[in-house]
């Protein structure tokens, strides 16, 4: 028995009916696909982001703001902590890195953060592509994305809240408000972390204080970069990066540092919590998803099942010609079948692209990768698909197989 | 080898509701010997095609036995009627019913695919030759394509490529311009001849029943 002969022949009688069938299939999979694939990217992303920062210190005020400005660099004008906590970290027996994390300032669109050495490498896990971590005040190290060249000498200008970045480029307002006179000099590049730090221009938190005539937060000139500080008037810093020793000192940190002036959090805590918010969001969309493909493959069957029943003579007719009942049952659930596994892999393949689309589109508005491998969850989601569509291509099948071969020639 | 019929008190009821019972076929004796040429004629409605129904074993009738030789259609199951059909019959229709997207070669070989995965090369060839012989010179046509005449000679060549013993055809010329119709007429009832099987005719058409050794009528659901 060869039913894929009239099988051909059938696809052929479908015409725009099978396209059709196939792109309305495609679609309804593919947007639950890009669905999940954004989803889950974006959380690995969002979540990657955050590794470096184990707990970071602030001011008290929206933990959401304080993650958002420190993890993800979106410019918010954050209130001040003494500066004096960095030395009292610094020697902290429990701490085993710390870092400031000052910003404000933008060149070309970039923002321009003070920190240490210590976290440029991210506690030494980075070493630069290109040249070399600064040594002194008034040197740059860049992130992968920012498009300057080494050797580059560059005047920070005063970032203005508010203002869409656009990357690379001079606006009218950071032309107007320049630090004139503060000369930086690009001396390394650090590898691609798939983060918004790769378009973030980092320089000694030194420097940052001197471009606001805030001393350099050491008693001399000529003092070694980082801590100790030891200015008889520290300036304040909008967030502390602490890398504690143990999983036990993160905890006594931040109970510590969560009163008496401070605010302190564990990024991963947070987004926790965004997640759960969004988790929410995440399952109405995930529902509306899944109606949305009942709703299509009831059409699709529905469709299929008329056009069944329109050719319930020619399936007569191979029955009179001595076909057997399966045969008919055969050719009619491999053509219904047949097109939803085709629309499966095709909405899968197409959910893949979109998603690829939007993490692209994302990337390029937040600076953080979205990474959007096809998981097993999607192709056991298609596979699924597949398998529910070839159940359900029974009941048109079954319909041409039940009519009598005499009734259906007439 | 073809078989001779007998078929004996052949009744076709429905139910029709409000009427009741509805004798849609009444055939009380059937005799055709093996290789005999029969024309059932009478007015549309008279129940020819119903017996045709019966005698291709694709109805089965509510009373009577329907006997091809040996073999018995009323008490066979409908797997080994489809079966006995595919290996003994060639059907021929009044609107061909061809798979137009297929083209008329594939049309003869349609029924090998009931049974089989492929048609080999003797198939294709035999294909080709009856569609030669009925007067279709390009097998790679699509069915769709052809003109009516053209459509019925392939339905013609389709019923003759399993080597039926009996071709059953209902109204072969009844949607075709007389001088089509006449072609065909002559190509079925040559066809039968040069094969040896029994063909019953079901038509109105003067010009086809005159060509067939008996021609026996059906009035009002009775075959007289």
């Amino acid at each position: 028995m060869n039913p894929f002969p009239m099988v051909r022949a059938d696809l052929r009688a479908m015409r725009w009916s099978a396209v059709v069938v196939v792109v309305l299939v495609a679609l309804a999979v593919a947007i639950g696909i890009a669905v999940a694939a954004q989803e889950r990217g974006l959380r690995q992303g969002s979540a990657r982001a955050a590794d470096d920062f184990d707990l970071i210190i602030g001011a008290p005020g929206s933990q959401t703001q304080l993650v958002l400005t420190s993890v993800y660099l979106q410019p918010e004008a954050l209130p001040l902590i003494d500066g004096a906590l960095m030395n009292k970290l610094a020697t902290d027996p429990r701490v085993a890195g710390m870092a400031p994390i000052a910003f404000g300032d933008i060149v070309r669109g970039y923002p321009v953060v003070g920190t240490t050495r210590n976290f440029v490498t991210r506690w030494g896990r980075l070493t630069p592509t290109e040249g070399r971590v600064f040594t002194a005040e008034a040197e740059a190290v860049i992130g992968a994305d920012v498009k300057l060249a080494m050797g580059e000498d560059i005047t920070p200008s005063h970032g203005v809240g508010g203002e869409a970045a656009h990357f690379g480029a001079e606006s009218e307002s950071e032309h107007e408000h320049k630090h004139e006179g503060v000369v930086y000099h690009v001396v390394g590049r650090l590898p691609r972390l798939g983060t918004p730090w790769d378009r973030a221009i980092l320089i000694p938190v030194e420097s940052v204080w001197e471009t606001h005539s805030l001393g350099n937060g050491h008693a001399i000139d000529e003092a070694p970069l980082g801590p100790p500080f030891d200015a008889k008037i520290l300036p304040g810093v909008p967030a502390i990066v602490v890398k504690p020793v143990r999983v036990a000192d993160a905890y006594q940190l931040r109970s510590q540092y969560r009163q008496g002036g401070t605010m302190a959090l564990f990024p991963a805590e947070v987004l926790v919590s965004l997640y759960r918010t969004v988790g929410d969001l995440r399952d109405v969309i995930v529902i509306a998803a899944a109606l949305n493909n009942v709703l299509v493959f009831a059409a699709v069957l529905l469709l299929i099942a008329t056009l069944v029943t329109l050719r319930r003579r020619r399936y007569a007719v191979l029955r009179a010609l001595g076909a057997p009942r399966g045969y008919v049952l055969l050719v009619t659930w491999l053509g219904a079948a047949g097109l939803i596994a085709a629309g499966c892999v095709l909405g899968l393949a197409a959910g893949w692209a979109a998603s690829l689309v939007v993490s692209a589109l994302f990337e390029q508005q937040t600076g953080l990768h979205v990474a959007t491998g096809l998981g097993w969850g999607e192709i056991r989601f298609a596979a699924g698909l597949i398998v529910a569509g070839s159940v359900f291509s029974l009941v048109p099948a079954l319909a041409a197989w039940r009519v009598p071969v005499s009734e259906g020639l007439r | 080898m073809p078989e001779p019929l007998l078929l004996k008190d052949v009744r076709v009821t429905f139910q029709q509701r409000g009427f009741g019972p509805v004798v849609a076929a009444d055939a009380p004796r059937l005799d055709v010997a093996p290789g005999a040429l029969l024309g059932i004629s009478g007015p549309s409605g008279s129940g020819k095609t119903t017996l045709l129904h019966v005698l291709a074993g694709l109805l089965t009738p509510s009373s009577g036995s329907v006997c091809w030789g040996g073999h018995e259609l009323t008490t066979m199951r409908e797997a080994a009627r489809d079966q006995w059909r595919r290996k003994h019959v060639g059907l021929v229709f009044q609107d061909f019913h061809l798979v137009p997207e297929l083209d008329a070669r594939d049309n003869v070989l349609l029924p090998v695919w009931f049974g089989g995965w492929r048609a080999d090369a003797a198939m294709i060839a035999r294909a080709d030759a009856l569609l030669a012989q009925v007067g279709v010179p390009h097998p790679m046509r699509r069915a769709s394509v052809l003109s009516r005449g053209e459509q019925q000679r392939v339905a013609i060549a389709r019923a003759l490529f399993g080597r039926p013993s009996v071709i059953l055809a209902d109204e072969p010329s009844a949607s075709l311009d007389a001088t089509t119709a006449a072609l065909v007429s002559d190509l079925l009832v040559q066809s039968a001849r040069d094969s040896g099987a029994t063909l019953i005719v079901i038509s109105h058409d003067p010009a086809m029943l005159d060509r067939l050794d008996i021609v026996r009528r059906m009035d009002k659901g009775v075959l007289q």
